[in-house]
Formats: C-alpha cells, sequence, structure tokens
C-alpha cells in the first residue's frame, strides 16, 4: 500500500503503531527521535509520517518545520500521535500543515482510517 | 499521593481527583483497572524490582508560574505486561495473560509512555481550569535504584492509587508558592479516540 514513516522515542508505541499499520497493508519505516526522522524522510520516499510530539535532541514539531523548510520531501503529509493537548503546539502544528492531531491513547482504527484517506 | 503544601486544600483534593480520573481513564485503555488505595497502603510500598516513571513538571502562565510537581508511576513488569498494546500480542496469536513478562527495559519504556499519557491527561484537565503545564522531565528508573526520601507520607494528603490486575501504585505531589486556585474536581471523562483536528 504505502511507506509510512514512524516517530516516537518510545520503542514500544514504535512497535505499536508499527504493527497496526502493518496490518492495514503498510510498509513501516520508524525513527526514535527527530533526527532519526529526518535521516529516514532524506533516506527514502514516504507516503506519510506519523510523528510523537515530545522527544529527545529533536521534537516533533521541531523535525516538521526542517522538512517543510528543507528539500526532502516538504510536502510529507504528517500526523501527530502525542499526548500533548496544549494550544500553543496544536496551533503551531495546523501552521506547519499537519493533517490531523491524534491524542494518546488513541483507537487504532481511526489512525489507519485517517493515513487510508492521506495516502489513498 | 498528593502534597498539599502550598497549594490550596481545595486544590489538592482537585489535581488528586484529575490523576484518578486521568490515570483511570489511560490504564483502563490498556486493560487495568485502578482502585482508591486503602488507608494501609497510602505509604507507597516500594518493591525491588519495581519499574517506576516519574514525571516532573512546572507551572505555565500567571496563575501557576510557581507551581511544580512530581507524577509518580510504579509497577512491576509483570503487570506492565497486561498493559501492553493488544497489536503485540495479536500477531503471535498471544493474550496479556498468557505472555511472559517484559524484559526490564522493554517494562521501563511502557511505564514512561503511560505515565506520559496520564500526565497529558491531567494537563488537559489543568488546561480547562486555566492553569498550564510543561513537562520538565521524564525519568524511568528500577525501585533498586530508587531514593524516595522526598516522599514524607506526613506532608501528604490525597490518595493513592492501586489496581486489583497487579501490583501499581500512582501517586503526585505538588508544590506551589503561592495558593493555587483550581476551583471544583468535577471534570468530564475524556474518551479514548479523540483528535485535536
Amino acid at each position: 500500500m504505502a511507506t509510512i514513516l514512524v516517530v516516537d522515542d518510545s520503542s514500544t508505541m514504535r512497535r505499536h503503531v508499527g504493527a497496526i499499520l502493518v496490518r492495514a497493508g503498510h510498509t513501516v519505516v520508524d525513527a526514535r527521535d527527530g533526527v532519526e526522522g529526518l535521516e529516514r524522510i532524506a533516506g527514502q520516499p514516504l507516503a506519510a509520517a506519523v510523528v510523537d510530539l515530545h522527544m529527545p535532541r529533536l521534537g516533533g514539531l521541531d523535525m516538521i518545520a526542517a522538512v517543510r523548510a528543507g528539500t526532502h520531501q516538504p510536502e510529507l503529509p504528517v500526523v501527530m500521535l502525542t499526548a500533548e493537548v496544549g494550544p500553543d503546539a496544536v496551533a503551531r502544528g495546523q501552521a506547519l500543515g499537519v493533517v490531523h492531531w491524534f491524542v494518546k491513547p488513541f483507537a487504532p482504527e481511526a489512525l489507519v482510517e485517517a493515513l487510508a484517506t492521506i495516502v489513498r | 499521593m498528593l502534597s498539599s503544601d502550598s497549594a490550596t486544600p481545595d486544590a489538592a483534593h482537585t489535581l488528586a481527583s484529575f490523576l484518578e480520573l486521568s490515570a483511570r481513564e489511560v490504564l483502563a485503555h490498556y486493560g487495568l483497572r485502578l482502585d482508591v488505595a486503602g488507608d494501609d497502603e497510602l505509604r507507597p510500598r516500594l518493591l525491588e524490582d519495581d519499574v517506576i516513571a516519574i514525571l516532573r513538571f512546572a507551572g505555565t502562565g500567571e496563575q501557576a508560574r510557581d507551581l511544580r510537581g512530581t507524577l509518580v508511576l510504579a509497577t512491576n513488569a509483570e503487570t506492565v505486561g497486561r498493559a501492553l498494546p493488544d497489536s503485540l500480542y495479536g500477531a503471535e496469536g498471544g493474550t496479556p495473560s498468557a505472555t511472559p513478562p517484559p524484559p526490564e527495559h522493554e517494562a521501563l519504556d511502557w511505564i514512561g509512555e503511560l505515565g506520559n499519557q496520564v500526565l497529558g491527561r491531567v494537563k488537559e484537565r489543568l488546561l480547562g481550569r486555566g492553569v498550564g503545564v510543561s513537562v520538565q522531565s521524564l525519568e524511568t528508573i528500577v525501585a533498586r535504584d530508587a531514593d524516595f526520601g522526598t516522599l514524607d507520607p506526613d506532608r501528604t494528603v490525597g490518595h493513592a492509587l492501586t489496581s486489583p490486575d497487579g501490583h501499581l501504585l500512582a501517586w503526585v505531589e505538588v508544590h506551589a508558592d503561592a495558593p493555587l486556585a483550581i476551583g471544583a474536581p468535577d471534570s468530564p471523562a475524556l474518551s479514548s479516540n479523540r483528535r485535536m483536528y
């Protein structure tokens, strides 16, 4: 179906989201922070990214800002998956073109459905 | 548990209520029930192999600039194993009860993530009362490496949470240099399937 990047500093959450997306027919690559996320984005074509917010080294929104300002897949569709609901962060996500902002814990089917409309 | 310190008693009560509600919602999503601890369980009793998430937070904005606190979740690998997401069992056809406890590094990872999700909901509820909070640090440790000397039960009020599904403790300490007004503890439930947009 599509290759989707999962960026989260929790290895368990990466496995969780990865398992959900693989069962939905996608190929998954993952990264444990924004720095690795940028490396993955530079390294191969991706259909979308599922990104956590608070991570060491480089957080999700700063990673997206770097993608938008860069030359590697600057229009990559991004879905945020985070426990953060602060209005400043949410507004910044919208300004950076984040397609959906999911709040953890999340319903797997809702994430799959949202990604299906993005990568269609 | 919740230290009233300089937070008003009402604020302490409301924060304890937010912790309980938020922890119940998050852990229920992953299959763990929570009870309010009995009087004999109010003093946190850690076991040597407990895995612990310690999240430190601080207030933001004018109303809460002096607020600081710590949320702690403590459990063991077996209980964490019961709270792993279903997706991690389905591929092998297993179930939480039939699956061995995760290795220590994985248990630490997941208790940290659970703590982050619980605090996220506490933050959301506080935000609804006009109190902003940001996470300062998340640390995960094993109890044998822990020093909980700051947890003084004589200075705490509120309640601890335990689980009938396994060994689990949750408590929060809050300190405010100035009285903190939050209001009544009533708070609507937050579902497990939410998106901001």
